[in-house]
């Protein structure tokens, strides 16, 4: 008896699925359509580097002074283990496309504020190694709107960087 | 009277022999008697012997910077820095220009491990 209500319960349910062209089962069916709904997965090529900048004073060591920058910083990204000659030109002329939407580069709101890095936030550049040869590199500046001085958030390749401005 | 000569004799040979031993004990070095009797002897040695004291040998020693070197507070901080870890004395000026545009030169501050897909947060200082 209990078995047999199941039985009826299921039929009665796979009708009302078909009649209402809708799939109990997440299949499509057939002559219709299925929204598989928006598929998201971590981008496996770039990631994001945000944070801030300080100029600092020590003492023995110790830091006695900091100092908001106020004008624009470059920040570089540089393949560790990598020694570059800084003297040699550097050429920075291909954009990493895509903004970095309402982020807070310091993540509680006391130095950066959440605001839009608009796009490019950063370049890809053409630089020199200490043995003359040619690598890539990475760069951003930091911001000067108020309230985000110093703030920073850039689009970047994966990969472990050695950072220098 | 031959007795009060006799003792000028005398007192004037104790202060001979003693200037003599000063002036030996300056010369072979040892202090600190050295460093009283040379400066005095010193001018008076050049005199005789007609060597400028504007130019002696030893100053170069004593005065390590140039007349013409630049004060730290011509170049810029990081450059002043790295003056005063590593004195210079000889710097020419176009040797100073280099470690001001070498000062400018960016400075590692920091590392970091960007994955794909995620954010990382650095606090950088400078």
């Amino acid at each position: 008896m209990k078995s047999e209500f199941i039985i009826l319960a299921t039929l009665i349910a796979v009708f009302l699925a078909a009649s209402l062209n809708a799939s109990p089962t997440g299949f499509a069916t057939g002559g219709g359509t299925q929204s598989s709904g928006e598929q998201q997965k971590g981008n496996p090529n770039y990631g994001v580097i945000k944070g801030f900048l300080n100029f600092v004073i020590k003492d023995n060591g110790v830091v006695i002074n900091t100092e908001t920058p106020s004008n624009s910083n470059y920040i570089y990204f540089v393949k560790q283990s990598e020694e570059l000659n800084w003297t040699a030109t550097i050429t920075c002329n291909t954009d990493i496309k895509g903004k970095v939407k309402n982020t807070d580069a310091d993540d509680s709101g006391t130095v950066c504020t959440s605001i839009d890095y608009e796009d490019p936030t950063a370049y890809s550049c053409s630089a020199t190694k200490s043995d003359g040869t040619s690598t890539t590199i990475y760069r951003t500046n930091t911001s000067v709107s108020s309230n985000n001085l110093g703030c920073f958030a850039a689009k970047i390749p994966s990969g472990n960087y050695d950072i220098y401005t | 009277m031959p007795k009060r000569s006799n003792q000028k004799n005398k007192l004037g040979s104790i202060l001979i022999a003693l200037g003599l031993l000063l002036a030996l004990a300056g010369y072979v070095g040892i202090e600190p008697i050295a460093s009283i009797v040379n400066p005095i002897l010193k001018p008076i040695v050049d005199a005789i012997t007609g060597v400028q004291p504007s130019q002696p040998a030893s100053q170069d020693n004593n005065q390590p910077n140039a007349p013409n070197t630049p004060t730290p507070s011509s170049t810029s901080s990081e450059g002043s820095d790295r003056q005063s870890q590593q004195p210079s004395p000889q710097k020419t000026s176009q040797s100073d220009s280099s470690t001001s545009i070498n000062s400018n030169l960016p400075q590692k501050v920091g590392s970091a491990v960007i994955f794909g897909g995620e954010v990382q947060r650095v606090e950088l200082s400078k």
